[in-house]
Formats: C-alpha cells, structure tokens, sequence
C-alpha cells in the first residue's frame, strides 16, 4: 500500500531495467557477431549478405551525407498520418459501434466484411482514385490499419462496468459526462493495445505503397538497392526500417505507461 | 462565486407505498418485491434485513431511482420520485467495482461534486474534498488509486464520495458485509456517527442481524419470495452506542431473540 516505501524498491527497479536491458544487448551482440562469422566463413556470397561492418559503414556514410533523411522522413510521416487518420476513424466508429445497440446492427456486418481484406488489395483502387500520391499512400496506410484499434474500441466500450454506469445514473450524470468521465477512460487501455497493433501494421503498409508506388521513402531504397545488388545499401535500409518501429513502439509504451499509471502503481 | 453546498439541510423523510416489482416474462416471470409498503422518518437509521435474494438490492435500487416498481410509488417528502437524484446518494454493495479505478481516492470523491456546480468552481471542490479526505480518514492515501487500498478503505471512498452528493437521504447495501469484523465495527461506529453528525436519513440493508440492530432506529425484517416486510421492530437503545455494552444490552439481546426467531423460524 505504500507509495513512499523509501527509495530501496525504485533502486531494485531500475537495476533490475538495467540488467535487463544488459541481457538485450548482448543477445544482440550474439546475433551480430554470428552474422560476422557466416560472411568471414564465406557460408554465403557477399553479394547476398554483406558483413556487418560493410552494412554499418554504409549507414554511416548515408548519415553523415544526410542522404538517409529524406527517405527515413517520407516514410515515417506518412506512416504517421495514416495512422493518426486510422486511430482517430476507428475511436470515433469503435466508440459509436460499442456503445450503441443499433449502430452494431447496422455497422457490424460490413465491418466484418472488410476487415479480412486484405490492404495491398485495394491499392489498385486507391491507385485509380488517387493517383500515385502521398495522398493515396495514406489512405491504403489508414484502411489497412484501421481494424485493430477499431475492434479494440468496440470491445472496450461494449465492456464498460455496468455498475460504473449504474453509478453515472445516480449521480445524474449527463451521457456526455458519462462518456468523458467512464467509458472512455475505461476503454483506454484497449485501445492503446490496438494503437500499438495498429502502429506495425500502418509501417509495413508504409514500406509496401511505396515500394508499389516509386514513392521515396525506406521501402523503395531497399527495392533499389536490391534490383542493383547494392546489399550493404539493403541491409542498412532494413536495419533503419527495425530501428525505426522500435522506436515507435517504445514511444508508444511510453504514452501508455503515462497514460495507464493507475495500473501499475505499485499495490 | 460558486460555493459548494456545506449548509446543513433538512434530512428526507420517505414513504414507500405498495411497490411492486417483478422480473422476467412468461413463465419466467417472478415477483421480487410484492406490496411493500414502509415510512423512514425524516433523520431516521433504519435496517433492512433479510436472507440473500430476498430482494434487498432490487428495493434499494428502487429508492435510489434506479429501478422503477410495477406498482406503487416512492414519496420523498411526499413527492412521487421519477428518477434518480443527486439528493440520495448510494453506497454499493462491490466497492471493487464501484470506484473509477483511474482516479486517485481524490479525484473519486471529487465526481461526487462534479457537474452540480457551474463554472469556477474547481478550487470549491478541491477544499470540500480536502474536508471529506479529513472527515473520513483519507487524506493520507488523498494520492493513491484504488487498487491500492484494503477494502475497507475503499468503502470509506464510497462513502465520502455519496456524502460529497450532499445527499438528504444516504442509501447503503451491504457496505460492509466483505470486510473483516474490526474494519466492519470501526466502519460502522463510523457511520452511525456521520449520519447524526450530517442529519442524514439512511436506509442500511445487511444481512447481519446483530449489524442492523447496533445500528438501527428501526429494524425491518424480510422475507424472500417473494420479497416482502416479515417483522418491525424499534430499537430503544440509546446512543451513542458502544461495540461491547451495546452488544451485551439485555435490550440488544432481546431484539436479536425476536428476530433470530422470526428470520430463521418457520
Ligand atoms: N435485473 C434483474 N433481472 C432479473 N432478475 C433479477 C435482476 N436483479 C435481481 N434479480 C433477481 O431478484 C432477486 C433479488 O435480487 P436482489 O435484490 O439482488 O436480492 P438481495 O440483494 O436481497 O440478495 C434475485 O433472485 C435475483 O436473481
Ligand atoms: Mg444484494
């Protein structure tokens, strides 16, 4: 029950993040170093897998030339957007479809029809509409990463305690009020985990329209560099691609934690 | 400049008048309350008791506003309820479940003041909750959540939440039938002293026999299906009352006698 049992369990709670995070690097380190004897015992070609020193160098260089920014930039603002657009869309319409009866007759089944489509399918369409846009781009990002957070809504809104909202009742509370104040903060911890499902799928989307699309962006760098062979050039593009959705993701966790303090406030 | 209401205000006096209340449909259908008729007195403690299922909590819900009778209607002060109001106030009988576990023991006291009152009205509220915090022995824990207290705090957040309402008429279903009996018997000291101290009228259901009778003015006996009054019985002991004396009271005992008889009798 104590909050302020002195600093020895925060201590014990920060070595324990550091080991932690000790034991993740080395298995890193592992993997790297493994990944340098596969090239020095030539188990396989350089052409098709570079050594991890000619990857890094050629990350280095992109770095320090600035070349690496404007793709890296392209990609990850429109993965944003899209995902911004499929976050607000899908709290708004999970949030409608969980709390009403009627909207789920109504909505339900079309969503269940669309959800299984699968997003590159309907790249051709926005294609059609669109053209080969930023704009386009986005909207594939935001239709194919929309579901997880959508679902995710519904389900937190339709699982509200149904004693809070007979408290809400007694308390008179205005269904505006009930919203703001009980179904959504009770949802919340849903919907983070359909953002965070949603936030993969809204990169992998991203690599995917512009690799279909010429757009500049990570996802053509790699395509690039791989129809000329440069496999330093496609390595470093995908090990930019991971550390860009760890740390979107850890940013994420961040928000999360902040925002779901309550739960893990020590008991 | 918006004050939050600390003025004193008459308690209600309530008349239950030939509510009845059934569930289901068809073959299903089952009367859980039938004809019940009752006062409280304007200040009035009085206990409800009665086996689990009698329909205890459905009768509760019904003077809260939020369950509307078949028949027969609820007066507060002699005026038909059509609903809930912010004017009685109800401690439920979970309190695991009937606290936002995302808000620290404050800002769950807070919601009890929040939306009756306009404008700048935040620092009002954080001072009648620094009051209530006080009143019920919360203020140490004023920053913690929920979950990160024993049960029977939690039911003192309950509480001080419902006396936030400035309720006239305090609703209380079980409160503490899931504590352990020296939390039970410090809570129930605790209340008994409230509602004098606050003039309210409470409504107090338990199943405890012994409960109903420490604290009440009155005690109403039911029986189960379908729910309806058995006995009444006033209770003449004297407050404030005491754990051991009160409990050893040839009077207390009495009523416990007459009662046992009648609940656990035929
Ligand atoms: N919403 C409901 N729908 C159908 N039956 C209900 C409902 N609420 C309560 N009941 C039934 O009414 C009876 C009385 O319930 P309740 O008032 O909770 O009793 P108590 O609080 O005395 O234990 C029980 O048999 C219960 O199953
Ligand atoms: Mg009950």
């Amino acid at each position: 029950m104590s909050v302020d049992g002195g600093g020895t369990p925060v201590l014990r709670r920060v070595l324990q993040a550091l080991r932690d995070s000790a034991a993740a690097l080395a298995f890193a380190v592992c993997l790297v170093l493994l990944w340098h004897a596969v090239v020095a015992a030539r188990l396989v070609s350089p052409v098709f897998l570079p050594a991890p020193a000619r990857v890094f160098d050629e990350l280095c260089v992109q770095i320090r030339d600035a070349s690496l920014l404007e793709p890296l930039a392209a990609t990850t603002w429109r993965m944003a957007l899209g995902w911004a657009l499929a976050s607000a869309v899908g709290i708004a319409l999970g949030g409608l479809v969980g709390a009403s009866r009627s909207a789920r007759t109504y909505l339900s089944p079309m969503l269940e029809f669309m959800r299984p489509l699968p997003a590159s399918a309907i790249i051709p369409v926005a294609v059609l509409f669109l053209g080969l846009s930023d704009r386009m781009s986005i909207a594939v990002i935001a239709f194919g990463s929309i579901w997880p957070v959508l679902l995710a809504t519904v389900q937190g809104f339709a699982s509200t305690e149904a004693q809070l909202i007979e408290l809400a009742s007694a308390l008179c509370m205005r269904p505006a009020a009930v919203l703001r104040k009980i179904v959504l903060p009770g949802a919340v911890p849903d919907i983070m985990a359909g953002m965070r499902v949603s936030l993969a799928i809204a990169l992998i989307l991203a690599v995917v329209t512009e690799m279909q699309a010429s757009q500049i962006g990570l996802g053509q760098n790699i395509l690039l560099a791989q129809r000329s062979y440069r496999s330093a050039e496609l390595y470093a593009g995908i090990l930019v691609l991971g550390v860009l959705g760890f740390v979107l993701n850890q940013g994420l966790a961040l928000v999360e934690a902040r925002l779901l303090r309550w739960r893990a406030a020590p008991g | 400049m918006t004050r939050v209401q600390t003025v004193q205000t008459q308690p209600a006096a309530v008349s239950v008048c030939g509510v009845s209340l059934a569930y289901g449909t068809g073959v299903q259908r089952r009367t859980i309350l039938a004809q019940m008729s009752f006062e409280v007195a304007a200040g009035e403690f009085l206990c409800l008791v009665g086996p689990s299922g009698c329909g205890k909590t459905t009768l509760l819900r019904v003077l809260a506003g939020l369950a509307r009778p078949d028949a027969g209607q609820v007066l507060v002060d002699g005026v038909a309820i059509s609903g809930p109001s912010r004017d009685r106030a109800i401690v439920f009988q979970d309190y695991s479940r009937a606290l936002l576990p995302w808000r620290t023991v404050a800002g769950n006291v807070a919601l009890g003041l929040e939306g009756a009152h306009g404008g700048d009205a935040a620092r009002a509220i954080e001072a009648r909750v620094a009051e209530l915090l006080q009143t019920m022995s919360l203020a140490h824990v004023a920053r913690h959540y929920p979950r990160q207290l024993s049960g029977g705090m939690q039911q003192r957040v309950q509480i001080a939440r419902c006396l936030a309402q400035a309720p006239r008429l305090l609703l209380m279903d079980e409160p503490f039938g899931a504590l352990d009996a020296l939390t039970r018997q410090s809570l129930q000291d605790e209340v008994a002293r409230l509602a004098r101290a606050e003039g309210k009228t409470v409504v107090f259901i338990t199943h405890d026999l012994e409960e109903a009778i420490y604290l009440g003015d009155r005690v109403i006996a039911l029986a189960a299906n379908p729910g309806r009054i058995e006995a009444e019985v006033a209770v003449e002991i004297p407050r404030p009352r005491h754990q051991l004396e009160t409990r050893e009271d040839a009077r207390f005992l009495a009523l416990r006698h007459q009662l046992f008889g009648l609940l656990a009798g035929h």
